[in-house]
């Protein structure tokens, strides 16, 4: 296990958030029993009191659900912490400490448009980062000896570039010393970026005469397009078989091209020769910023710093494993702002008993459930009929 | 699911043929845009097949709505709604309403003086593409696609079931013309079929598109350019109440109502309600208000249950706002069921809800409704408002500029009529072209084109019998129909009724106007004076007002008053250069003022009416007056209307049919066959399009026959000659015998230009026939008796050989004719015989 470039990060408060530290400190992602089932309840404690302390928004939220922090005793109870959506945190600053101890604020690149806002102090910064670095530790993708070719289907850094995903797969790059690192949505010189393709194929059939590992990031939609343009032109390459794939951020603009995971990562592997169990995706948001990584069989285990309940998407209850409904991630390890219990904005199904060996459970995400694009058009009819006042 | 077949030219095919089918529709598409389409035939099929809905005897089509998830209770809803929308009544109001007219692809005058014409000519190919989950809005897209005289083209999925197929099947099934097939296809093709839909985009002239932005920005890449886009997009509605208007109960349910009422799936269901007030308290205190109401109502109203996504929204949406509660910005009421739901928020911008009984409930006061409103302008639509009586016009405009379409008071969101423009817009002009042509002065005396293409016969059943004038006075009139009644008949029996609708009267004006213009009246240099009859329920003097008026003529309204001296001098004095009337009234008029007349010398036009007029009456007011037009105005009745005109062409009593409004046939005198060749025979008028009495093969009372061959005016309707009243035709102990052969013959060969009565009389077994003649003709009776026993055989035939008939000369002063009360017309026929 390698831990010389992710020193422990400190709790703002290590007297009041002791458990959160310790819990942090992890180095074991899919650790389970009742022993750490008890360090994560205590804390949730210390984090929900560190919320409702500082953030009047999240006393009220509390306080209208007659919850007491203390009172959140087993694993079961987790269940009762008031949940907030997501998409409050795009449109309101709930800070729960100084500005001044702020370092950084990310903004994700919203599927609508809309662009998110979240606050991190360093420690909900770094204690991220670090979860993602045991994550890579434990599947052994971190090789310091490993001299790397980088291909990111993300956007080329701006001077100034605030979005989120740019700085996940910049930092990824950490994990094995990169010879190159190519762009795909390249920076125009004008405050945009363009998707090169033809330099992206370009790009991968040089990395294949070097014969170094390549580790593909990003957008799983731009490597579509690449690999299907390849095929129409009936161009593949060999990559050496200890390359990565592992792809995040979802399809964007391109939701009605998506095709099925298991069709991608068999594009993959004809079109670049990259097996199937070296192509992965992960799943996080700026929301909540632990990550989600899948495992050799493609599933998104919940790691030791969270937990991970569906809920009925009326009645918000959770359900049982294999009933689906609206994605809820919970975390002590947000300080800066009361993102402990946070509803997302996807539908999905929880499962158990993966033939990986892990014995966490993993979620399988169904699709978005807030578009608001539902409508029928029951109305075209409605209105074509000539109906006298019902 | 049955598969879903393939509509194909309005026939069901094998959904397994469309490939090949498809590739041979450039070629037929080529050919059957040539075809002219018939709104009457459109509107009887359409008005069968909704009857035989509404009827329940239209087979599978409950059936076919089941399997797209309706329960059986919802598609007998749907389909009573669509029943009623096919109804000829609805359907004509709706082409009247947005087309202007129940014939708009005729290329008619925008005004008669000059030659310029429009009318509205059908897009070409439409495509309709209509959302897979709803069966009911392709077809009823089809028809209004059919109403403007597309050809249609409508793409449902695979999956959307048959119901489209097999209700447009039904309405070809029930045209009985077979004329509207080449108008309908119903194609069963995915969107994942890209290569077949731009072959199919790129043959359209429009694309009709219910749905979403996304589905219209696909469609658009995919179509040509310069196809017509016509979207029908999502529209949002909502509520706006005064502070007072929003503590009134009814308002509040009609509101609550509105919301539980389709789950606010229609675009006019509200999904915000606005008060008027920038005091939060009254928000709350509104909302607390609506949601004991809500309360009430939602219990009351079937659920629909949204499905998981749907769901999901709704939470979503209502979490969000709970957490804004926690920050003291806005409130969440919601019953422990979560049956509804109302979202108080304190910021005016419109959201849109996410429906299944969800309301925002917002302020702003009206200074902010333009600004507010502003980003949602495309999407607006109805909006409920609930003000008071001097509030409503200044709050609607403010609501209207800022983007609404549609006004309603709360309760009446959804209600709607016939021809209502759709998200502000008529939905039958989306789908036409408005053409204009301007033919010069080939255009003159032309009101419209469809004079001179042929007229195609209206559909009568099988064995539709001859209607007699006691049939006609005994049809049901509708009383929603009761408009105008005018005296029927006159001559015989006691007083009836003829009556029409306002719609009958101006339709059947317009087309008499039409065809005064063909006969020569020119509303650019004539000074018009109308002189018919008018009073005791008599119709001349009215139509002939509304006649020239549509023609935009100067007139001067002064019927047929017995003051014959200030007619006169009014004709001097203000120039009249056109007198309308009847024959008997002019000629008196000209009779007794003659001189006046004569020095003035400008009379130059006369339209006469009602009865023949002489042509040695003609000739001498040719001749005496320099009359240049003596023109029958119309041939028309007080039963049916007008009829029939005279181009120029036509001489005496020939007259061109008014094929836009009536069709004719002549039958044989003794039996209901038609007539061949020139025969006279019996006319019989059926009325094309009357609400009022509705005239099916009316036997009008008058006989004439067919003037063969092209008229060389070039109009195609066709000619016929009068031959005189019916009555006119009548036996005296031997053959058939014709008043009208009578006075032609005094006429042409004794050049007598005045009345002519006759009298039948049986006495002791002998028929006599009284000829009664004007003594002022200085004509002698033994002369008068010779020519017409020498000239008319058939009165020799029983007077002379048979001898059972006495033939009487009687010479009397003018005051000795029998007239017509009231009308003053001649009784030309007194038969005394009768019992």
């Amino acid at each position: 296990m390698n831990t010389k470039r992710t020193e422990p990060m400190m709790v703002p408060d290590p007297d009041a958030l002791a458990g959160v530290q310790l819990l942090c400190n992890s180095r074991d992602p899919y650790r389970t029993g009742s022993e750490h089932d008890a360090l994560f309840i205590r804390a949730m404690q210390e984090i929900l009191l560190w919320h409702q302390q500082r953030s009047p928004f999240f006393a009220a939220l509390l306080g209208s659900q007659q919850i007491d922090p203390r009172a959140i005793a087993t694993i079961e109870d987790l269940a009762r912490i008031p949940t907030i959506h997501a998409n409050f945190f795009k449109t309101h600053e709930l800070l729960s400490v100084d500005r001044s101890a702020l370092c950084s604020s990310l903004t994700s690149s919203g599927t609508t448009g809309q662009k998110s806002q979240m606050f991190y102090d360093p420690f909900t910064l770094l204690s991220g980062q670090q979860m993602v670095a045991a994550i890579f530790s434990y599947y052994g993708w971190d090789r310091p000896d490993k001299q790397t070719n980088y291909l990111l289907y993300a956007y080329e850094p701006l001077p100034a570039s605030r979005l989120g995903t740019s700085h996940t797969n910049t930092f990824l790059c950490r994990f094995a010393p990169a010879a190159r690192v190519s762009y795909v949505l390249r920076a125009t010189g004008t405050s945009s970026h363009e998707f090169d393709l033809f330099g992206a194929i370009r790009t991968l059939q040089e990395y294949a005469d070097e014969g170094l590992p390549v580790r593909i990031f990003g957008f799983p939609s731009f490597l579509y397009f690449t690999l299907v343009r390849m095929r129409d032109l009936g161009i593949s390459v060999t990559l050496p078989a200890d390359s990565l794939v592992f792809l995040g951020g979802g399809w964007k603009g391109a939701a009605g091209e998506q095709i099925s995971k298991s069709e991608l990562y068999a594009l993959i592997t004809d079109r670049l020769g990259i097996p199937d169990d070296r192509c992965r995706e992960g799943y996080g948001s700026v929301e909540h910023s632990v990550p989600y990584v899948e495992c050799a069989h493609h599933h998104l285990h919940q790691p030791v710093w969270s937990r991970v309940l569906i809920r009925d998407v009326s009645s918000l209850q959770p359900l049982n494993d294999g009933e689906p409904g609206f994605l809820h991630f919970l975390t002590p390890h947000t300080t800066s702002v009361p993102a402990v219990s946070v509803l997302m904005g996807d539908l999905a199904v929880l499962h158990r008993d993966c033939p990986c060996g892990l014995s966490t459970p993993y979620f399988e995400v169904l699709g978005r459930a807030g578009v608001s694009k539902n409508r029928s058009c029951a109305v075209a009819a409605a209105e074509l009929l000539q109906r006298e006042a019902l | 699911m049955t598969s879903a077949p393939v509509l194909w030219r309005g026939e069901i095919r094998d959904p397994a043929d469309l490939s090949d089918l498809l590739r041979t529709l450039p070629a037929l598409l080529a050919g059957d845009l040539a075809l002219r389409p018939d709104p009457a035939v459109l509107l009887e099929a359409a008005d069968r097949l909704g009857a035989a809905i509404l009827a329940g005897t239209v087979p599978d089509l409950q059936q076919a709505l089941i399997e797209t998830g309706l329960s059986s209770v919802e598609a007998d809803q749907t389909l009573a709604t669509i029943g009623q929308f096919l109804l000829k009544s609805n359907l004509e109001q709706k082409l009247r309403r947005e087309l202007g007219s129940v014939d708009p692809f005729a290329i008619r005058r925008v005004t008669f003086t000059g030659p310029v014409f429009e009318g509205w000519a059908p897009l070409g190919v439409l495509v309709h593409l209509a959302p897979a989950n709803v069966p009911t809005v392709g077809p009823l897209s089809v028809i209004e696609g059919l109403l403007a005289g597309n050809i249609n083209l409508l793409k449902t999925s695979r999956k959307s079931g048959r119901f489209p197929q097999l209700l447009l099947k039904a309405l070809v099934k029930a045209d009985q013309t077979g004329s509207l097939a080449p108008f309908i296809y119903v194609l069963p093709i995915s969107s994942r079929e890209q290569g077949s839909l731009h072959d199919l985009f790129a043959l359209a002239d429009g694309i009709a598109i219910w749905g979403g932005e996304e589905t219209v920005d696909a469609v658009k890449k995919q179509a040509p350019r310069g196809t017509e886009m016509i979207v029908w997009g999502h529209r949002i509605s909502f509520s706006y109440l005064t502070t007072a208007a929003s503590t009134d109960p009814a308002t509040l349910r009609g509101i609550a109502e509105e919301v539980c009422i389709l789950e606010q799936q229609a675009c006019s269901s509200p999904q915000c309600l606005y008060l008027e007030t920038s005091d939060s308290a009254e928000l709350y205190d509104l909302a607390d208000r609506l949601a004991v109401v809500l309360a009430m109502v939602a219990s009351t109203v079937p659920r629909t249950l949204p499905d998981r996504v749907e769901a999901a929204e709704v939470t979503t949406v209502t979490e969000l706002v709970r957490l804004e509660a926690c920050l003291k910005r806005g409130a969440v009421i919601e019953p422990a069921d979560r049956s509804w739901r109302l979202l108080v928020d304190p910021e005016p911008w419109l959201r849109p809800s996410p429906l299944f009984r969800t309301l925002w409930i917002k302020p702003m006061t009206r200074d902010q409704i333009v600004s507010t409103l502003r980003p949602m302008r495309a999407y607006l639509q109805t909006v409920t408002l609930g003000c008071t009586r001097d509030e409503v016009a200044l709050l609607s405009s403010l609501l209207i500029a800022a983007g609404a379409d549609r006004i309603r008071q709360p309760g009446m969101a959804f209600s709607s009529y016939p021809g209502e423009p759709h998200d502000g817009l008529y939905a039958l002009q989306r789908y036409s072209r408005r053409i204009s042509v301007n033919p010069g002065s080939l255009g003159d005396g032309v009101a419209s084109f469809a004079e001179f293409v042929a007229p195609s016969a209206p559909f009568l059943p099988e064995g539709t019998p001859v209607m007699t004038k006691d049939d006609f006075h005994h049809v049901v009139v509708d009383p929603k129909t009761e408009h105008l009644s005018f005296k029927s008949g006159g001559s015989s029996g006691a007083p009836k009724l003829s009556v029409f609708s306002y719609q009958d009267y101006q339709d059947q004006m317009a087309a008499a106007a039409d065809g005064l213009f063909a006969a020569g009246l020119d509303p650019v240099t004539d000074r018009c004076i109308n002189l018919f009859n008018a009073g005791h329920l008599y119709g001349g003097f009215i139509s002939f007002f509304t006649i020239l008026e549509v023609l935009g003529a100067v007139q001067f309204p002064m019927t047929a008053v017995p003051e014959t001296r200030e007619v006169a001098e009014a004709i001097v004095k203000y120039r009249v250069n056109t007198l309308l009337g009847i024959p008997v009234y002019l000629n008196a008029l000209f009779e007794e003022h003659g001189d006046l007349l004569r020095e003035y010398g400008g009379v130059k036009k006369i339209f006469y009416g009602g009865e023949h007029f002489s042509a040695a009456q003609a000739a001498h007011l040719r001749d005496q007056f320099g009359i240049e037009v003596i023109r029958s105005a119309v041939y028309g009745s007080n039963d049916a209307g007008p009829l029939a005109f005279a181009c120029p062409h036509c001489e005496g009593g020939v007259h061109h049919l008014m094929t836009a409004n009536q069709w004719l046939e002549i039958l044989k005198l003794e039996s209901d066959e038609p007539v061949t060749g020139d025969e006279v025979g019996r006319l019989i008028l059926t009325s094309r399009q009357r609400h009022g009495q509705q005239i099916l093969r009316y036997e009008i009372g008058d006989t004439g026959r067919w003037v063969q061959g092209p008229c060389p005016c070039g109009r195609k309707s066709p000619r016929f000659e009068l031959m005189g009243r019916h009555g006119d035709v009548f036996r005296s102990g031997g053959p058939f015998l014709n008043y009208r052969k009578i006075v032609h013959l005094l006429t042409d060969h004794l050049t007598y230009a005045g009345e002519v009565q006759l009298l039948l009389d049986r006495r002791g077994g002998r028929e006599q026939i009284t000829v009664r003649i004007d003594k002022s003709g200085d004509l002698d009776a033994e002369t008068v008796r010779r020519l017409l026993i020498d000239q008319y055989p058939e009165l020799a035939l029983s007077v002379v050989e048979f001898g059972v008939t006495d033939l009487v000369i009687e010479l009397v002063s003018s005051s000795a004719f029998e007239r017509i009360p009231n009308s003053g017309k001649l009784k030309t026929i007194i038969d005394r015989r009768e019992v």
